[in-house]
């Protein structure tokens, strides 16, 4: 006996979610979700025939979260196309033509666009779900916050809002600072702007010093709990952020930060990425195409609601042939970061062995992760040892983590400033539109990877394909959907039968609108269906 | 900061100086204003924040607030947020509520109970484009779905006819919402267009003038003093694009941070230059109305056209479109003689721009080819009318 729950619009995401659930009355747990995608807008088709320049200050509206990474992805393809960046063979490292002041900009920009987007779905998407971690009776005493309004007004907004700002200093204003063009990111790192930059960097961290602590401490607090809700495929992508010119090879041959790779379950060492693995399957999704294409190459979209069974305007993209998660848990699982995590901890306690805590990624690996993420961005003078895991004390401090993971206590967003070379330029004006080219931006979002591909032809778009972070995740038959099933519903008639389901879909900070211009799987190998 | 200011002068130092020096001014008097207008209303306020196709970056921006912030507006003000999808409190919290829901019981569900049943809206407003395209093999309006009433989705077009008929005021807030903006942008497969020629289209009349805030994003701190002054039942000196005259009558580059540099004919060639125009690399400074450089973005930290690098136009009504692109290409057109619409820019602005308007003059002759000195002594082209990007 199961009975239907409809959850239309799942709200405190970004973009248009209905959620379909079936509930095994028996067992009351979730035996199948269904994912759907509510809004189509076609931005690949909006591009077309256009500058390839104008292509990313289109498609940086793809979102309104995330707004640096479409952007920065669209102009790498656009510099791929022409020659100024290409990848090694393997797509382990760059080589560009750009200033190297012009990278360290750019991961400046797009570090403190995901601080910003980390702080806003900790803290105000997915943490009311959480009961805000327990941050307003924590705080009260020396805060003394009154409620959650308090909470937004002394912590929250302000915390966001000097991340933005430091984007403004090098993007003119957020949302949408389409600053970055090809050929570098224009504003000369002086002195005083690189200054500034370090004020609300601190102003920052002075207020997730504050936070960070309490949302660890209950988040490891619930490890066991939330450790077993939201169980994915377990196969995990990163398409890699952040090159580093600071090396002695400069500009030639620059490493990345966050590497690029996948892990494929039931192993736990990333192999190489190659986009070209990548598919995308539109069978159960409103498109009038050839079910499974190569992402590289596909046909811009052609909208069709009529085509049974599809359900959504999400595709549902593929590596290799099989369904991935991807996010940050996905991305510091690759790099190395998350285990290494799960190995100080175990320095401290018994209580756990390994991270992630579940093979498979669980609501509790997902939100951790994004917490430790942010810590590492915006860096830590905090070095009070009251960390906690299961409610265990570990005698640790949040500067104690990142000396341990080899991470810079003053966090990678000053370690970039660091790098600047005030007064050289972060532009090179020697860009010119190809004639007939083509060229992939790979990047990683605050929610994931991030693909771009453009096809040129007589110096205008002649093809265009978005490959973002939530395709992948809220696909037909993906992460979210293999997340629910297994998922405990209760039988109070209020909103707490569903606070597990809640945990588990805004474990993933879903953007609906990313997900949705377009994306494909190999129609013969069936992906992980579930129900 | 100077003697107290009364709600009156208020209104009047708005219209006077432009709300966005009014901002940039007498933030902390603003505060106090906002917080008459919740005395005033004496009850809360109902807003639907209707999310169409958007990517949400309004809201976004909504945070990024300072003159108030977005908290002191929604305390001060007295509103109910009752649907606001992206950032509503657990409160109000739809989406969960809606699992447990029945069809009978729309007060459990707060967006349909505004748009359907009974419940009060004082202000609807919409971020992003009403779509009112089919798509294959579906229904109007099917692009875009909020929801499930009796068992089926229900359109975000149909909503805003609800809620726009109900709503006592209706703002359309960022470039999607006023003009269509990238959704409406030629290539579109979804019929994408602006609140205005979607209510046009069905015949679906507002109680009063619609209110367009465009720009990707709209600027939060106008949203906010906008939503103040039609709080306090006054509506807001419109131009014939529903945009506040307070805010979208000088041109950016009328006020640009660069304009001495323009003065003294100093052209940028590259995007890295510090000082120089941007005119010749494509900036769209001189055909887009707004006063993003008085109030600028992010707590006053900066502007498109010292950082970003330049004006992309996104408040123009045609934005993403000719002429605002291709982005990259010099600007050809403008709205006026000099970019200075003399009529409309006050006797302060005014002050000095004897001497621009030479310079100016020098600069465009030279080298400029036949004709084109006739195009611009002729009348300045209007501004596409929003009915264009259907």
């Amino acid at each position: 006996m199961t009975r239907t729950v409809v959850i239309d619009p799942v709200t405190r995401i970004e973009g248009e979610l209905s959620l379909e659930l079936n509930v095994d009355e028996a067992s009351g747990t979730v035996a199948s979700a269904k994912a759907t995608g509510t809004l189509f807008r076609g931005f690949e088709n909006i591009v077309l025939n256009r500058d390839p320049r104008d292509a990313a200050p289109i498609l940086s509206a793809i979102c309104g979260v995330c707004y640096c990474d479409h952007h920065v992805a669209s102009v790498r393809a656009v510099e791929h196309a022409a020659g100024m960046t290409s990848y090694s063979s393997d797509y382990s490292t760059e080589q560009t033509s750009i200033p190297a002041n012009a990278v360290l900009a750019r991961n400046v920009v797009n570090g403190a666009d995901w601080a910003y987007s980390h702080m806003v779905h900790i803290l105000a998407l997915a943490g009311p779900d959480y009961h805000l971690y327990g941050l307003i009776d924590a705080l009260k005493p020396a805060y003394s916050l009154s409620g959650y309004a308090d909470l937004l007004r002394q912590f929250i907004i302000p915390a966001q809002q000097y991340m933005n700002q430091a984007i403004t200093l090098w993007g003119g204003k957020t949302p949408h600072p389409r600053a970055t063009v090809p050929g570098g990111n224009p504003v000369r790192p002086t002195a005083d702007v690189i200054e500034q930059t370090r004020i609300k960097v601190a102003l920052a961290r002075a207020l997730t010093d504050i936070i960070i602590p309490v949302v660890w401490n209950y988040l490891t607090a619930n490890a066991a709990q939330l450790g077993a809700l939201g169980h994915g495929p377990g196969n995990f992508l990163s398409m890699g952020a952040f090159s580093d010119p600071t090396t002695s090879s400069g500009t030639d041959n620059m490493p990345l930060l966050i590497p690029r790779g996948v892990i494929t379950y039931p192993g736990t060492t990333p192999a190489p990425f190659d986009p070209n693995k990548i598919t995308e399957n539109t069978s159960l999704s409103w498109y009038d195409q050839p079910p499974s294409q190569a992402v590289i190459g596909e046909q811009t979209p052609v909208p069709n609601m009529s085509s049974s069974p599809a359900y959504t305007w999400t595709k549902a993209p593929m590596y290799d042939g099989k369904v991935c998660e991807t996010g940050p848990l996905a991305r510091e699982y690759v790099s190395g970061i998350y285990p290494r995590l799960g190995r100080i901890i175990h320095g401290a306690t018994s209580e756990v062995t390994v991270l992630p805590y579940s093979p498979n990624g669980s609501a509790f690996d997902r939100m951790t992760v994004e917490a430790v993420e942010l810590l590492a961005l915006v860096g830590s003078a905090n070095t009070t040892p009251n960390l906690q895991f299961l409610g265990q004390p570990l005698n640790m401090s949040p500067v104690d983590v990142l000396r341990g993971l080899g991470l810079p206590q003053s966090g990678l967003l000053e370690g970039w400033l660091d790098g600047m070379q005030v007064g050289q330029p972060s532009y090179t004006s020697s860009y010119r539109n190809p004639g007939n080219a083509e060229g992939i931006g790979l990047w990683e979002a605050p929610r994931g990877s991030l693909l771009h591909w453009i096809r040129i032809g007589n110096s205008k778009v002649t093809d265009y394909q978005v490959l973002a972070p939530t395709t992948w995740n809220a696909s037909p038959g993906g992460p979210l959907e293999t997340s629910l099933v297994g998922t405990p519903v209760g039988q109070t008639g209020t909103n707490d039968d569903f606070r597990p389901a809640a945990y588990v879909v805004r474990s993933f900070n879903l953007c609906m609108a990313c997900a949705i211009h377009a994306v494909d799987a190999r129609g013969n190998d069936r992906y992980m269906r579930v129900g | 900061m100077g003697a107290e200011l009364t709600r009156r002068d208020f209104l009047k130092l708005c219209a006077l100086l432009g709300v966005g020096a009014v901002v940039t001014l007498y933030s902390s008097e603003i505060k106090r204003v906002v917080g008459q207008v919740a005395e005033q209303s004496g009850g809360k306020i109902h807003l639907i924040w209707l999310n169409l196709a958007s990517d949400t970056g309004c809201t976004i921006s909504m945070l990024q607030a300072s003159n108030p912030d977005l908290i002191e507006a929604v305390e001060k003000l007295g509103i109910s947020a009752d649907f606001w999808k992206a950032i509503m409190t657990p409160d109000y919290d739809l989406g969960w509520v809606t699992a447990g829901y029945t069809q009978e019981d729309l007060s459990q569900v707060p967006l349909f109970n505004a748009a359907l049943g009974n419940a009060p809206v004082d202000v609807l407003v919409v971020e992003g484009a009403p779509q009112i395209g089919t798509p294959q093999g579906s229904s109007q309006g099917y692009f875009c779905t909020t929801g499930k009433y009796n068992g089926s989705p229900v359109t975000g077009y149909d909503l805003l006819q609800k809620l726009a008929a109900k709503a006592t005021y209706v703002v359309a807030v960022g470039q999607c919402s006023s003009f269509g903006g990238i959704p409406a942008a030629s290539g579109n497969l979804t019929g994408a267009v602006s609140v205005r020629d979607a209510l046009k289209n069905a015949s679906v009349s507002t109680k009063h003038p619609i209110i367009n805030i465009p720009g990707c994003p709209a600027n939060p701190d106008w949203t906010l003093v906008t939503l103040a002054t039609v709080l306090q039942g006054i509506d807001p000196d419109l131009d014939d694009q529903g945009r506040p005259k307070a805010f979208f009558t000088s041109y950016i580059h009328d006020n640009c941070p660069r304009r001495d540099a323009y003065n003294r004919g100093q052209m940028a060639k590259t995007f890295d230059d510090p000082v120089g125009c941007f005119w010749d690399l494509g900036c769209k400074g001189p055909i887009t109305q707004s006063s993003c450089p008085v109030t600028r973005w992010n707590g006053g930290t900066g502007v498109c056209t010292l950082a970003g690098p330049m004006c992309w136009g996104c408040m123009h009504p045609s934005f993403p479109d000719p002429p605002t692109s291709e982005f990259f290409t010099q600007v050809q057109d403008t709205p006026t003689i000099l970019g200075v619409n003399v009529d409309e820019v006050g006797e302060v602005a005014i002050a000095g721009t004897a001497g621009i308007l030479a310079v100016h003059a020098i600069r465009r002759s030279i080298g400029k080819k036949e004709g084109e000195q006739e195009r611009e002594k002729a009348a300045p082209p209007s501004e596409p009318p929003s009915e264009a990007k259907q």
